[in-house]
Order: structure tokens, then C-alpha cells, then sequence
């Protein structure tokens, strides 16, 4: 599975890196567990919403370039040929 | 008068020199806002709209809003209006900076531009001294070179919108450039100017601008000021990361056009061209216009290589035009190429997109190494500069590469190949794997734009809420709140930036206090109705072609990316916006409906 930082996320008090190999998990929320056990609270915070039930409102995640909020949000199941994007809140145009 | 407006026009007759100041139509203001709707109205009475784009009888207005240079956020806007020489329809070019602000400080709400000066002439207002001047000097300068001259003559107090050779010629992608980097740059309203032999406007003020209600107005600009501030995007994110940081996530979703829209995804080269990757390596520092607390403007260095350079942005849409539009990844050569088209004052979005189809028509063997000069082939950094410096400078190949992609295209037989809507190029957005953005498209009232209605803020970034971006449902209903609201921001002088963190209420707040009225937010909504069926009452007496894409977007399946396999399903949202805006099912607007909005 390919995990891939953006923008803030790819600092050092986040991911400090653009993107990781890892082995498979079986959700998104499972996915936030491991990676906030690697980069700490800061990243907790910021993936998970206060409940630590839905993904935070200043992220977005992409599960193959699909919004978890059009899969089944922090409960998306994940496959090891999976590829999840997470970004900040960003906008532009 | 002390409701946001000065309360004074100027009208100056090029053809005559005359320069007349007269009363602002107040109930026009009232109606139409300012700016962009204000502008837009003052023409629409004024103008017939089967005229030549670059006869005398075209007007150029420059149109300031009620909060233009007051205390609200981001209130450094102004807007271009004229009938644009590329799309045929009314064009409203936004720009932010100074300059704008500075008029109202001198005494003046806008400037209608009418008839078409002997020689080169720019018009100097310092409060209530308002000359045309001679510009034979200045003919032919690029922005910069104009800019600082008009600095050096007027004095460096002095803020100066002008166009370069680009616009004098005529390229019909050319803008309005003020505070040298600042740009009305959209439609060819630079080209409009020149063909009037009007160089340059430059404008100093000692004066202020007063709202109706100041304490209210005051309370009501903190607590938005507040608000911009605590949002994720407006408070730091856009700062900090600038515009360029939508190339990956829009990429992530399989929306980044690839290769003049033949693809719709860069795969691992995006991060190459991507904000990130801009802050990392380029940038020196931000910049805010006007008021502005944002700041998402970039001052960037290429600071070694072939493309060794320094400038401003470039904005995303310019990262995309120059770079995945053409199949380019260096950075440096998509900067290098963004800084051209600020010297010489040209739209980004066109140039770079009308490069992408001139390599795409190369490629299929419809143009020639012979025509072009040299081999014009997708991924190539060099050849991508070297193409946009010709149209800068009006140079070979680049003579018809500065008519844009349509009527190239078109010239070697190959229009579909343009991937325009009403002959100006879409922006940065495929409308195949976003579908909202593909319906704004097709009917934005100034041909293929993504700021009539930022579709990509529900579809991509979840603002204010997520809408799936492959389906149809609710696109029709959702856009057109979002084309009306903008209309009134953009009338209104501040910033669409702002929208990202501030919605109707907060706009409306302000609109209130300072004008001095008491209107609910839905009838000050209905102003920005108002001002999208004008526009669009222009374009249809004007026989502007009918609201579609190009074919590539309704036949060509994406070939890869989440949105593999997709086709813009315009015609179903089609049949559904003509629907809740109420017009007939052939898009045209019933009598009934301008009855309705009091027109």
C-alpha cells in the first residue's frame, strides 16, 4: 500500500517525508491509528476529527483518487494495491 | 457621497480628447452593485452588441465596487468591461492590486472610455487634474518598461494599469496589467485599449472613501476579517502554500488536463510543477494586494539553468497551462514562461493552452516544423517558452498562436482541436472527471472561465461542503447560486479568494453597512442574479454561439485515473440549469424573467 503526504503533511512534524510504503491495513481508521503511533499527536489531530471517528475537517483523503466521504468515510476499506492521498484543507484557482 | 460610492464618473471621449466628470447613476448602482455589475450595465445601456470588438464604437470601463478601498478584506478589486475581441460576448476582467483602490481615492467610481484616440495617448489623474497625455514615447514598451516610465514622469506615488506591444497588436488574449503584476487578463481587454491608442491610465489620490453606517461597518469587516482568519484555507493555507498547491490534489482526483485535455492525470510528474515543490525551491516571499490578508501572491526566483529568471506567480492555472497542458515539468520553463506573459501583459490561461493545441496540431502533422520554426512536441520545456516569448513579441509562428487556439486551430482546419468554450480556453480543470466545472464552463457568459462559478470548491475541495465530483446531481442548482454570488462579490470590489472562508451573510454584512441599506441577503443575492441575466441578454443579442464544450469533452473518454472512462454529461445538466434559472429549454431568457428581476 502507498501512502502519499502533501502540502503540511509532508513536513517534519507530520509524515517529514512525501510518501511511504506500507504493509496492508484493513481501514482508513486503522490507517490513522498506525500512522499517528509513528508521527505523534500533532498528526492524530489532524487526520481524525475530535471524536476520532470521522477524518478531520482540515484534511482531505483520497482513496484512488476517490473523497473517503464518497466511500464509506473513515471506516473505507483498504486493499495492499491501494493508493491513499492526504492532504490539508487547500484551495486556489 | 458617504455609502461606499464616490459618486463620480469619468467619461472620457478618445476621439474628441473631451474628459467630462459626471454623477454616478445611482439607482444602475443601486441595482447592479459596482464593478463588474455597475460596469457591465453602464455598457449594456450604451452599446450595441453586434458591434466590432475593436471598432471605436467598442467602450472600454474601468469600474470600481462600493467596498473598493474600504476597510473590508481583500477590497483591492476593480473590473475591465468591454465586448471582448476573442469570445464576441461582454467580458468583465478582474484585477486586484492598487490601482483600483487609488482611483476612488482620487475621486472616482470608474472611467468610460469612449471612440479611439489619432495617437498614443495615456490618461493622468491626480485628484481632480485628469489630462490626456501624448504616449508616442511609451508605444511599444513592454508593462514593466511602461510602468516604471509613467513612475518616472508622474511620480512614483503614482499607480499605472497599461498595456504592452502585446495589446497595441491586438493578440486577442491581451490584459490589462496594473501595479506591474496585477492582471485584468482575461477576454483581450488589453487588446481593446490598444486598438483605442490608449496606453496607459495613471492614478494618484489623497482622498478617502466613506461608508454610510462606519460603526456597523467597521464591526461587521472585523468579525469577517476574524472569520478569514480561523478558516484553514483563508487564514493560512493560501497564504503559506499559494494557489500552485492545487496541482496535486486536482491531479489526484484525475482532473489535471494532460497534453491539450488528452489526459487527465500527470501520474508522479505533477508534484514536479506542484505548490510544494514552488515553495521548496522558488519562493522568495508572498504578496498581498490591496486590504488583503491573505496573500497569495508569490514573488519566485528560477534562480540557475536555461530558464534563469525572477518574477511574480505563477498562479495555479498558468502552473497548468504552461506545464501539464503541455506535457512540461520543469518548473523553471512554467515560471519562466508565466513571468512573459506579466512583461508583456497576456493571459496565461489562453497562451498556455493555445500552446498545448498548437502541439497537439504539430504532432498530428496539421502544422510544420517549416510553419512553427522549430519541432513543437508536447513535454518540451524549451520549445513551450520559446513559443510563448514568439506571441509575446508578435514574432513568426507566434502571429497566430496571439489569435488564440480557436482560430488557429481553425486556420489549419482543425477548430475541435481547440479546447475553448465560445472561443476562450478552459482553465485547469477537466470537466469529464469534475462534472459541475464542465457545466460553468459551457455557460459562463464570457466563454471557457472557472471564476464564474468555482465548481472545483464543492467538487475537489469540499468548500462548503463535498459534492462528488463524477456525478450530475444537484450541479445545475448548486452552480447557479454560485455564478449568482459571485457576480455580487465581484461587483461588490473585494476579493472571490474571500469566498473560500465567507459566504452570502457575511457579504451581504458588509454591503449593507457601507451603502447604507437594508436589504435581506436574498434580495442582495438577487442583485448577482441580475447581473448574470444581463450579461447573458448581451451575448444573445450579441449571437454569441450556444452554451457547449468541445467534443473532445463529450465524446473522448478519459483514458485513465478515477475517472477513467468518462464523458462530460453536459446535455442532462444542461437541461436542469436552464431549468432552475428559469429560461427557456434552448438557454434563451424568456421576457418574463427579466420582468421578474426587475430589468
Amino acid at each position: 500500500m502507498i501512502v502519499k503526504f502533501f502540502a503540511y503533511y509532508r513536513d517534519n512534524d507530520f509524515a517529514g517525508c512525501k510518501e511511504i510504503s506500507m504493509q496492508p491495513v484493513k481501514t482508513l481508521k486503522e490507517l490513522g491509528e498506525v500512522l499517528s503511533e509513528r508521527y505523534g499527536e500533532k498528526f492524530r489531530n489532524e487526520y481524525f476529527d475530535a471524536t476520532g471517528t470521522a477524518v478531520g475537517e482540515r484534511t482531505i483523503i483520497l482513496v484512488n483518487g476517490r473523497r473517503v466521504e464518497f466511500l464509506n468515510g473513515i471506516n473505507t476499506e483498504l486493499k495492499d494495491e491501494d493508493t491513499v492521498q492526504i492532504f490539508p484543507v487547500v484551495a486556489g484557482g | 457621497m458617504k455609502n461606499g460610492y464616490i459618486g463620480t464618473i469619468l467619461r472620457v471621449n478618445l476621439s474628441t480628447g473631451s474628459i467630462a466628470k459626471e454623477p454616478l447613476n445611482e439607482k444602475n448602482a443601486n441595482d447592479y452593485v459596482g464593478a463588474r455589475g455597475l460596469g457591465t450595465k453602464y455598457f449594456c445601456d450604451e452599446v450595441d452588441p453586434r458591434i466590432d470588438a475593436f471598432s471605436p464604437e467598442n467602450k472600454l470601463i474601468f469600474m470600481t465596487g462600493p467596498l473598493t478601498g474600504t476597510l473590508a478584506t481583500s477590497s483591492g478589486r476593480y473590473n475591465v468591461v468591454c465586448k471582448s475581441p476573442l469570445t464576441g460576448t461582454i467580458e468583465a476582467s478582474n484585477s486586484g492590486g492598487h490601482w483600483g483602490p487609488e482611483l476612488k481615492f482620487a475621486g472616482y467610481d470608474g472611467i468610460i472610455f469612449e471612440g479611439k484616440s489619432e495617437k498614443p495617448v495615456y490618461l493622468y489623474i491626480n485628484d481632480g487634474v485628469v489630462e490626456l497625455r501624448d504616449a508616442s514615447d511609451l508605444w511599444g514598451m513592454d508593462v514593466f518598461e511602461a510602468t516604471h516610465a509613467l513612475e518616472e514622469k508622474c511620480g512614483n506615488q503614482f499607480h499605472i494599469a497599461t498595456i504592452s506591444k502585446a495589446g497595441e497588436e491586438g493578440v486577442l488574449f491581451a490584459g490589462v496589467m496594473n501595479d506591474l503584476h496585477r492582471a485584468a487578463g482575461r477576454g483581450g481587454v488589453g487588446a481593446v485599449m490598444g486598438s483605442k491608442n490608449l496606453k496607459a491610465v495613471a492614478v494618484k489620490g489623497t482622498g478617502s472613501v466613506f461608508v454610510a453606517r462606519p460603526q456597523k461597518f467597521f464591526d461587521v469587516c472585523t468579525a469577517a476579517r476574524k472569520q478569514l482568519a480561523a478558516h484553514p484555507v483563508t487564514g493560512a493555507g493560501l497564504g503559506q502554500l499559494g494557489t500552485m498547491i492545487l496541482v496535486n490534489i486536482v491531479n489526484g482526483v484525475g482532473g489535471f488536463p494532460i497534453n491539450n485535455l488528452k489526459d487527465g492525470s500527470f501520474d508522479t510528474y505533477a508534484d514536479d510543477i506542484s505548490g510544494e515543490t514552488l515553495v521548496a525551491k522558488h519562493l522568495i516571499r508572498n504578496k498581498g494586494c490591496y486590504g488583503c490578508s491573505i496573500g497569495c501572491g508569490r514573488r519566485v526566483e528560477i534562480a540557475d539553468g536555461e530558464f534563469k529568471s525572477k518574477g511574480e506567480g505563477p498562479e495555479y492555472e498558468a502552473g497548468w497551462s504552461f506545464g501539464g497542458d503541455c506535457g512540461v515539468h520543469d518548473l523553471g520553463a512554467v515560471c519562466k514562461a508565466n513571468f512573459l506573459c506579466n512583461q508583456y501583459g497576456i493571459d496565461p490561461i489562453t497562451m498556455g493552452a493555445t500552446v498545448a493545441c498548437a502541439m497537439e496540431l504539430f504532432e498530428k502533422g496539421y502544422i510544420t516544423e517549416e510553419e512553427v520554426g522549430f519541432p513543437l512536441r508536447f513535454g518540451d520545456a524549451t520549445a513551450m517558452v520559446k513559443a510563448t516569448e514568439m506571441t509575446c513579441k508578435g514574432e513568426g509562428f507566434g502571429k497566430i498562436m496571439g489569435l488564440g487556439s480557436y482560430r488557429m486551430a481553425e486556420k489549419y482546419g482543425h477548430p475541435e482541436l481547440s479546447m475553448s468554450v465560445k472561443k476562450q480556453e478552459m482553465p485547469a480543470y477537466d470537466g469529464r472527471a469534475i462534472q459541475g466545472i464542465g457545466l460553468e464552463y459551457a455557460t459562463s457568459n464570457r466563454g471557457g472561465c472557472h471564476v464564474r462559478g468555482y465548481m472545483i470548491s464543492p467538487e475537489v475541495l469540499g468548500i462548503p461542503s463535498a459534492m462528488d465530483p463524477l456525478v450530475t446531481e444537484g450541479k445545475a442548482a448548486t452552480l447557479k447560486v454560485f455564478q449568482d454570488l459571485t457576480a455580487l462579490c465581484d461587483s461588490t470590489g473585494i476579493c472571490l479568494f474571500t469566498t473560500f472562508g465567507q459566504g452570502l451573510p457575511e457579504i451581504a454584512a458588509m454591503y449593507r453597512e457601507a451603502v447604507g441599506s437594508d436589504e435581506s441577503d436574498e434580495d442582495i443575492l438577487l442583485k448577482g442574479e441580475r447581473i448574470w441575466n444581463l450579461e447573458k441578454k448581451f451575448n444573445q443579442v450579441a449571437g454569441v454561439e450556444k452554451d457547449t464544450l468541445p467534443p473532445r469533452l463529450l465524446r473522448e473518454t478519459l483514458p485513465e485515473g478515477p475517472a477513467k472512462g468518462k464523458v462530460s454529461e453536459l446535455e442532462t445538466m444542461l437541461k436542469e440549469y436552464y431549468e432552475v434559472r428559469g429560461w427557456n429549454a434552448d438557454g434563451t431568457v424568456p421576457e418574463t424573467k427579466y420582468q421578474e428581476l426587475g430589468m
